[in-house]
């Protein structure tokens, strides 16, 4: 639909700001300008349109040269929504969206074909679609920018172009509009198969809608396909001149860019003043062991209150005896967030879970090896006898734990697959001293069995110097699945001895 | 349903303002004819132009010279008025949409400096009677006019892509001083009499003026219509910006040219038949756009109307507030004007 071949140009004759520019694309397909300001975006956009001739080179549309069209012609063929447009019109939003007409209107006699009837339709049309029918009489500069954009939006529909051309469309919009307008832009371009070019600055909306992208730096093409390649960190660094992180939106199979500000610093970003166990202010109550951190960690989790990744600076578990009114039997979550309430607990950034009984059965473990320094905190519910109810305890053979928790606090950089694997080096190390105390689990394996899990939570400070190394790597599983083993044992032997006596 | 009432009430609402401008041309154009420093039956006057107009009724009872006063004098005189009204109004219209600046007027890119200068020689001169008889002077000033707006033109595409609106803007600026120093010049070399008549021929005035200022002015004023007045959705279009013009299908240079030549036609025609009459073109249109929006479909066709009665009504005032005087209309446009429409500009906005 596209074809743009060895396009150069720009504003003054001597000096270019396109260099060298091939592009290709295809009817019905979403196009996303990107680059840094100053890159040429809005130049190329403005060749694509025949606002300006390029110096050499050329751009076809349809098959045919933009230049080589008549005025109207390539009007019903391209449309364009400037960014900002300079002028502010006094004109009603009615008087704008017949504007839109202007290239299917005869000459001499267009200020009569007007008023025919599938003219008129057609703005209406128009304005229906843009939902900006309620605004029809209003003066344009009454509108709020985002009822404005829609008008222009609606003028454009009115033109029934093949492409539509939009520089920044979404420039000082609020999010609700900048969705409304991308949707109702990828509704047009399903609907009726029209081919979108669009400069977009925020590159996480672009990925979400664009079907492909083109990437400009300096006037100079540097990559242009599928939305893919915002995969590329360093590509995008590089022409960005940020340093992103990239990951991917939670619901979409589209990447996602975060960005951080230089001024990082919450903790040193040397190991030799820090010590982890003081960033950790444990206070042990009769119901709950609370263990705030003096500044959020990134945490992976497995609990009740807080699942999943995030950053916390609040970890708790209650100790809630079976006798109690509190027992959480069904809305176990709802309980936890009444429990924080009642601590104070900011519950938005805290992770919550709960053990039956008593506080006696906490342990906090500190232990450091070399570079590595790690924190345990292992909370055991109450140990039972096989078949016995809480009530009429006896003393058994085989004894059965009950809820294991485990938080550990690490002081490292940790990615996605190293909380992971935490978890896994937890989880085997926790069995290990299970099956080495020879204990069986009341709440499992049974799958059948409605139980709570046991809870797992993985800390870390994420202090960018610390990322692992390669040789470091085997250091950190080693320490903290030793530290693990060596908790759970305590604790579940402590418990034991808390039943025989 | 409420929709289609909106629509028939603003329907409505345009239809009273196209009925009353019109109704105030007609009342402007009857009082000019009946009220002058002589007085005739208003009875009379009517007869009279019935008959010329349509050769019917009977005046033979009507004495002579009045016959002569109404038709040669006083209906010429206010038809001209009408046209100079209408079309310096309309002209201001489309020099403000065209070069997207409320200041804009039918003077501003230096089309009537030019005329003005023409007028100036002629009368420097003494050439009035040379080559066309009476009709000498505003044919040489509809000459310089054109030639000035050739020569604007030019500068502007010159010095630049696609005619662009300031530049035009500068390069009339720069046309109308340049001008303007040359007549103060020759103002200053006139004697005493030629002072006293280029000075009051500036000023502007429909004294002395009959059919055959009419007839010279009507196919000018005829041709700049056409130029312009089905070009209302281009001038719409200009509101966009000369980018966004280009992104509807316009072919923006080639509008401007049209669109500058008809204003430019229209603008030096006038003031080569009454001379620089000043405030009905930059001020009419504002007027109508407090009326009924700034959509040109109807700025111009109510600018041409109310431009033109209104000027038939000052011509009204400068021949009779001081008789057997003439004041310059010029001077009466902006004295009546600037306090009227200064109260309803006030009014309409603190309405708002």
């Amino acid at each position: 639909m596209i074809s743009v071949q060895n396009l150069c140009g720009g504003y003054a004759s001597t000096k270019n700001v396109l260099h060298d520019i091939n592009l290709d694309i295809q009817e019905g397909e979403f196009v996303a300008l990107l680059g840094p300001n100053g890159s040429g975006k809005s130049t190329l956009l403005k060749m694509l349109s025949g606002v300006l001739q390029p110096t050499s080179g050329s751009v076809h549309l349809a098959g045919k040269d933009v230049n080589q069209y008549r005025p109207k012609e390539r009007a019903a063929l391209v449309a364009m929504l400037e960014q900002d447009p300079p002028f502010q019109p006094t004109l009603t939003v009615e008087e704008i969206v017949q504007l839109g007409r202007y290239p299917h209107q005869g000459g001499w006699f267009a200020g009569l074909s007007g008023r025919k009837q599938t003219e008129i339709d057609m703005v209406d049309k128009a304005m229906q679609w843009a939902n900006v029918s309620q605004y029809k009489h209003h003066l344009m500069h009454h509108l709020s920018g985002g009822e404005k954009q829609r008008v222009w939006l609606a003028k454009a529909f009115a033109q029934q172009p093949r492409i539509l051309l939009l520089d920044e469309p979404t420039n000082h919009m609020d999010m609700y509009h900048t969705l409304d307008m991308l949707n109702v832009l990828k509704r047009w371009q399903k609907e009726e198969n029209i081919t979108i070019v669009a400069i977009l600055h925020h590159l996480n909306i672009a990925a979400l809608y664009a079907d492909s992208v083109a990437l400009l730096q300096d006037g100079r093409l540097q990559d242009v396909g599928d939305v893919c390649i915002l995969r590329d960190e360093s590509k995008i660094s590089e022409v960005y001149d940020v340093r992103v992180h990239t990951t991917f939106h939670p619901l979409q199979p589209k990447p996602q860019m975060f960005l951080s500000p230089e001024v990082q610093g919450m903790l040193p970003e040397s190991t030799t003043t820090f010590t982890l166990q003081d960033q950790l202010s444990i206070m042990q109550t009769d119901t709950a062991c609370h263990i705030r951190t003096s500044v959020p960690f990134r945490t992976y989790s497995v609990a009740l209150h807080g699942s999943g990744l995030q950053w916390a600076t609040d970890y708790c578990n209650f100790y809630v005896p079976k006798t109690s009114k509190l027992y959480p039997r069904h809305d176990a979550k709802h309980a936890i967030e009444e429990w924080m309430k009642e601590l104070q607990i900011p519950s938005h950034q805290a992770i919550g879970m709960w053990t039956e009984k008593h506080p006696c059965h906490t342990v906090v473990l500190h232990q450091a090896d070399g570079k590595v320094q790690v924190s345990v905190v292992v909370s055991t519910g109450e140990n039972h006898a096989e078949g016995g109810s809480f009530s009429s305890f006896k003393k058994s053979e085989t004894l059965h734990t009950g809820k294991i928790n485990i938080m550990v606090f690490i002081d490292g950089y940790f990615n996605d697959a190293d909380f992971a694997q935490a978890m896994i080096s937890i989880a085997e190390a926790k069995e290990k001293a299970r099956f080495d105390l020879q204990m069986t689990r009341s709440n499992g394996p049974n799958f059948n069995e409605e139980t709570s899990a046991d809870n797992m939570v993985v800390a870390c400070t994420q202090r960018a110097a610390m990322a692992p190394s390669e040789g470091c790597e085997w250091l950190l599983r080693k320490t903290v699945g030793e530290a693990v083993y060596e908790a759970v044992t305590r604790a579940i032997q402590k418990t034991t001895s808390n039943i025989v006596n | 349903m409420q929709k289609s009432f909106i629509q028939k009430y603003l329907l409505n609402k345009k239809g009273w303002i196209y009925a009353i401008s019109g109704g105030f041309v007609l009342g402007a154009s009857l009082l000019g004819l009946f009220i002058s420093s002589v007085s005739y039956p208003v009875l009379d006057i009517i007869r009279v132009v019935f008959h010329h107009l349509f050769s019917i009724g009977y005046v033979e009872d009507v004495p002579r010279n009045m016959q002569l006063i109404i038709w040669e004098i006083r209906l010429p005189r206010i038809v001209l008025a009408f046209l100079v009204g209408a079309a310096l109004s309309i002209a201001g219209a489309v020099f403000q949409a065209l070069l997207r600046n409320p200041l804009a007027d039918p003077y501003t890119i230096g089309i009537s400096s030019g005329a003005s200068l023409g007028a100036v020689i002629v009368i420097f001169f003494q050439l009035q009677w040379v080559l066309f008889g009476g009709l000498t002077l505003p044919i040489v000033a509809i000459g310089f006019g054109m030639l000035t707006l050739i020569i604007v033109l030019a500068m502007a595409s010159l010095s630049g892509r696609n005619l662009q609106t300031e530049t035009i803007i500068l390069a009339g600026i720069m046309m109308s001083s340049f001008i303007g120093a040359v007549i103060s010049l020759l103002i200053a070399l006139s004697d005493a009499n030629g002072l006293s008549q280029i000075v009051y021929w500036l000023m502007g005035s429909f004294r002395m003026r009959g059919w055959e200022h009419v007839q010279i002015f009507l196919p000018f004023f005829v041709v700049g219509c056409l130029l312009l007045l089905p070009f209302t959705r281009d001038m719409n279009a200009m509101a966009l910006g000369d980018d966004g013009a280009h992104h509807v299908g316009m072919n923006v240079k080639r509008k401007k040219i049209l669109l500058l030549s008809g204003a430019a036609i229209l603008t030096g025609a006038s003031v080569s038949v009454s001379g620089a009459i000043g405030f009905v073109g930059l001020v009419i249109p504002h007027f109508v756009r407090l009326l009924i929006g700034s959509n040109y479909k109807h700025i111009i066709p109510l600018s041409m109307w109310i431009g033109g009665g209104y000027l038939v009504l000052c011509d009204l005032l400068s021949r009779t507030v001081i008789v057997p005087q003439e004041l310059p209309i010029g001077v009466i446009t902006a004295i009546v004007g600037a306090p009227i429409f200064s109260i309803f500009l006030i009014k309409k906005r603190r309405a708002e």
